[in-house]
């Protein structure tokens, strides 16, 4: 352990919390410090986070009954406070960003949120983040430590887990939180299990779809493309026509596919910074004029249900053969 | 009971200005209230309605946002009043900076039982103000929350995480940021716009909040640019639908993605 | 001289152009035109976000606003849906005769009804025979104790079936003069002994216009509206700010025009360029703005005219005249700047087009603007 040299981790999700370990990584390389993860849960986990390349652990347990996650912010607080890590990278879900935001708070720094990339100006560290709806990327320095970070699903790519990892895991002891909230209900919400970021392909309907009776043509195509389907935020949380885990944009999901195909999708700033990164975008539209058509490797303009239904009998055509 | 909402005034992103280097102009851009603190505003007004009370619009940043036009925006959607702190040592404060000076607002106002913010800044976004102000004023802070019922010193919120809705309950007072589904914000009518020159307005400098210096950033913009656009071939497909699509699936197959 | 609108009134046009995309966008619009449909769900969403509140009496429900103001609004309802401005814009000379001369029990019962959504009062003035010789009208209304008993013909009475009430105009045979011969009545237009026979028009298609037969249609002698045989002179009071108000739709229709065709002009490539790289194509851009400038200046001269209290007896006439013109070249260069889409009923282009073309016609034809202000500059030239 070492002062202002290590960079800790915390996501509830072991998935991400393997990429922010990634994430870590990079930053220690140039600290000297060690990565740590912070894992709430059962002593496996903790096992998990040092097979995930956490080079030690530090143990919350498992939430005790009734608790919430966000209940670890005194705890974490007070190991910051105690052991003065370099900074604490939290995986941005919304618990996480509530634990980040309430963590800064406690040890009155600021949370640089949604960090796309880190990168070091000799010894200051430096964070990138899309603002302005996506018109513009930020470079923020952080002025004070800890430093306290959030970053998404997809960013860093986890490594390879190691077979018989080293690394002691530490109980960290539980701080009372001075409130409670208590639990009345959990309601589980239909959660498709996709994973957009491990998509190959991407086929993403945009308002240029009239009615939600019209997914089952993109539902289609996407099968004929071996795609995922994914959408704008519009269809997800307006119309509420596919789950939000599906949708694309600077508040949701941010992609980097072989294949992006948008039909009847305008190319709004704040989607498009969620897939620009794509090797092959594709756009359908009526509109010439649409930002993602000029946006796009191939851009088809005419009316998707006429062009679709093409494109699905055309590619059908290719497998036949 | 006492409301505060917090409302954040700033230039609409929509208006950004890329110049020929890519440096970011926002000179033109009209200034607005945040479409995230829209519904947050909307949300206080209706728990007003619902169990009576009074809402408090609380905004704060540089000298620009005490304007006239602001002002009346803000109290057309439905506050009783508005607290402004405005003052340039505020321009481009950090999330810690700003959720200090709310704090300290809120404390002056006093006896406030819920404060509500959106989801985050129209402009930046980062989500964690509301969290910050919670957890300085050391009361229970929630985000996402897509439902709000009161009932006594309690309140019963829902929130809408990626794979569940969780329904909790704490004591107040409390700080919650709102989520985009929670309520559509009304918009304001001619009557309501034509009273809103009649609210109360209070301007408080940082003194006056206690605050003899501003705080000190945390955080320091070093850049702020344009995204680098990746080069796209920009290939029109033209003809009938079924040309163009024929067309279309030979490229994917050129591309490798077929 | 400040041309800027006041933050009130920017504020209300900010939200109603905010509530006009979200509720009548151009989508919506494009469908209800070609199934001829009228546009009740976002007429009703002009009521519950207090538009139609502007300008009637607040102990009806309603909210002040000067006629700028009403200007404001109808230009903005033109632009973003031609349609709820032409209504509106019809309403207005019903609305206010009402508000001027009707019955406490009247305006209450209409005015209330308007303010929450109720269609606007139809205006039954013109008959086969009489268009814009309006006083030649025939229908009659005759006293039968408490009652009065109306028979005639309306021509070209625009919403009178779906509204729920007309303000008909009849005439007194036995009157010398006819333009104090005429009396305007509230007829309900579920009353026994009305028919309605829908035109056949080429634009305004969710705007329907009827022929209505009325016989022997029994009304309160109480649903008088004014004074007996005041009937002219209490439609002429109001006559000037309905055109007013079709003019400002109108502005707004020649302003969405000439955004239809900007766009166009900067995205449409023939010969290696954008089109609107042409001098040819700049030139006719050019003439629709400096078109849109001088209706635009015109229409608020008038209204900030009439807030004062001035007469504007020839100028609201010459304005009618220059901008049902000037509006109807606007929108027939979008069409020919647009081309072969111009043309097409895909585009709102030929909607706006269509539309327009009525205003050189309807609330007073370019002739009677003539015939207004003609003799109105010689009388004001001869008095000096």
């Amino acid at each position: 352990m070492a002062d202002d040299k290590d960079v800790w981790v915390f996501s509830e999700k072991p998935a991400l919390q393997a990429e922010l370990i990634a994430g870590a990584q990079q930053l220690t390389s140039h600290t000297g410090g060690q990565v740590m993860a912070v894992v709430l849960g059962a002593r496996s986990q903790a096992e998990q986070a040092l097979e995930q390349g956490s080079q030690r652990v530090l143990w919350l347990g498992e939430l005790p009954s009734g608790r919430l996650v966000e209940d670890i912010v005194p705890t974490l607080a007070a190991s910051v406070q105690d052991k003065r890590p370099f900074g604490v990278i939290i995986g941005a879900t919304i618990r996480g960003r509530a634990v980040a935001g309430r963590l800064a708070a406690r040890l009155g720094v600021a949370a640089l949120a949604d960090v796309l990339e880190f990168q070091w100006d000799d010894s200051a560290l430096l964070a990138r983040h899309m603002v302005f709806g996506g018109g513009a990327v930020r470079i923020d320095r952080p002025l004070a430590g800890p430093v306290i970070a959030t970053t998404g699903q997809g960013i860093f790519e986890a490594g390879a887990l190691q077979a018989r990892p080293k690394g002691e895991i530490e109980p960290l002891s539980w701080v009372e939180p001075p409130w409670q909230a208590a639990v009345i209900e959990r309601r589980s919400r239909a959660v498709s299990s996709v994973n957009l970021s491990a998509a190959k392909r991407v086929v993403c309907p945009g308002r240029g779809v009239a009615r939600q009776e019209d997914l089952g043509l993109i539902e289609e195509l996407a099968q004929a493309l071996s795609a995922e389907m994914a959408c704008t935020r519009p269809l997800a949380e307006g119309l509420g026509w596919l789950p939000r885990e599906r949708y694309i944009g600077i508040s949701g999901a941010m992609i980097k596919p072989d294949l992006y195909l948008g039909v009847g999708v305008s190319g709004q700033a704040q989607h498009t910074i969620g897939m620009s990164e794509s090797r092959v975008v594709v756009a359908i539209n009526k509109d010439r004029a649409a930002p993602l058509m000029t946006q796009s490797d191939y851009a088809v303009e005419g009316d998707l249900y006429q062009v679709v239904p093409a494109l699905i009998r055309a590619l059908k055509a290719r497998k036949a053969k | 009971m006492k409301i505060v909402v917090c409302a954040k005034l700033a230039p609409d992103a929509s208006d950004i200005e890329v110049r020929s280097d890519g440096s970011i102009s926002l000179e033109r851009a009209e200034w607005r209230i945040g479409s995230f603190d829209l519904q947050a505003i909307e949300a206080a007004v209706r728990l007003r309605d619902a169990h009576g009370g009074s809402v408090t619009a609380l905004s704060v940043g540089p000298q620009r946002i005490n304007h006239s036009k602001l002002r009346k925006d803000l109290l057309s959607r439905g506050p009783d009043e508005l607290v402004l702190v405005a003052e340039d040592a505020l321009n481009g404060a950090d999330t810690a900076v700003t959720a200090q000076v709310l704090a300290a607002a809120v404390r002056k106002i006093g006896a406030v039982d819920l404060v509500l913010t959106g989801e985050g800044s129209a402009d930046l976004y980062f989500q964690q103000v509301g969290l910050q102000l919670g957890e300085l004023l050391a009361v229970p802070v929630f985000n996402a929350v897509s439902k709000i019922e009161v009932s006594d010193s309690q309140v019963r919120i829902e929130r809408s995480l990626e794979e569940e809705t969780e329904v909790l309950e704490l004591p107040l007072p409390a700080v919650l940021a709102v989520t985009t589904d929670i309520h559509t914000p009304r918009l304001p009518n001619m009557k309501e716009i034509l009273l809103a020159a009649k609210k109360p307005v209070y301007e408080w400098s940082l003194a006056d909040l206690g605050l003899e210096n501003t705080p000190e950033p945390r955080v320091e913009a070093v850049s702020l640019r344009a995204p680098r656009p990746v080069e796209r071939k920009r290939i029109l497909i033209e003809g009938s639908p079924e040309e163009a699509a024929q067309s279309l699936a030979g490229y994917l197959v050129k591309e490798g993605v077929v | 001289m400040d041309f800027r609108w006041t933050e009130e009134q920017e504020l209300l046009i900010q939200s109603l152009e905010e509530l006009l995309q979200r509720e009548a966008p151009e989508t919506l619009m494009a469908e209800l035109d070609a199934r001829h449909e009228f546009p009740f769900k976002p007429w009703q969403a002009l009521a519950d976000n207090g538009i139609l509140a502007l300008g009637i009496p607040e102990e009806y429900g309603g909210v002040p606003a000067d006629i700028t103001t009403l200007t404001l609004v109808c230009e903005t309802l033109g632009k973003y849906a031609l349609p709820l401005g032409i209504i509106y814009s019809l309403g207005i000379i019903t609305i206010r005769d009402i508000i001027q001369f009707g019955s406490e029990e009247i305006k209450a019962e209409v005015l209330s009804g308007f303010v929450r959504g109720d269609l606007p009062v139809a205006l039954g003035i013109t008959e086969p025979q009489a268009g814009s010789d309006a006083a030649a009208m025939k229908a009659t209304a005759k006293i039968d104790g408490e009652e009065v008993i109306l028979n005639g013909q309306k021509m070209y009475c625009t919403l009178a079936k779906i509204a729920r009430y007309i303000l008909f105009m009849t005439r007194d045979e036995q009157g010398a003069n006819p333009y104090a011969s005429i009396s305007m009545w509230l007829l309900p237009t579920d009353t026994p002994g009305l028919r309605f026979n829908i035109l056949n028009k080429v634009g305004w298609w969710t705007v329907p216009t009827y022929e209505v037969f009325i016989e022997n249609a029994r009304i309160p002698r109480k649903n008088l509206v004014g004074q007996f045989n005041s009937g002219w002179p209490q439609l002429m009071a109001n006559f000037e700010i309905e055109r007013l108000a079709l003019c400002a739709a109108s502005v707004g229709a020649a302003e969405a025009a000439l955004e239809d065709s900007l766009s166009y002009a900067n995205r449409r490539v023939q010969f290696g360029n954008p089109i609107g790289n042409y001098q040819a194509v700049q030139h006719i851009l050019t003439d629709m703005a400096i078109k849109n400038e001088n209706m635009r200046n015109y229409i608020y001269k008038v209204a900030w005219m009439m807030d004062q209290g001035q007469s504007v007896r020839h100028e609201h006439a010459m304005c009618k005249l220059y901008v049902a013109r000037a509006a109807c070249e606007v929108t027939d260069a979008a069409v020919q700047i647009m081309g072969g889409l111009g043309y097409m009923m895909d585009h709102r282009v030929q909607r706006l087009w269509r539309d327009i073309r009525l205003m050189r016609i309807g609330g007073g034809t370019d002739e009677i603007m003539y015939n207004i202000a003609g003799p109105q500059l010689l009388k004001h030239a001869r008095k000096s």
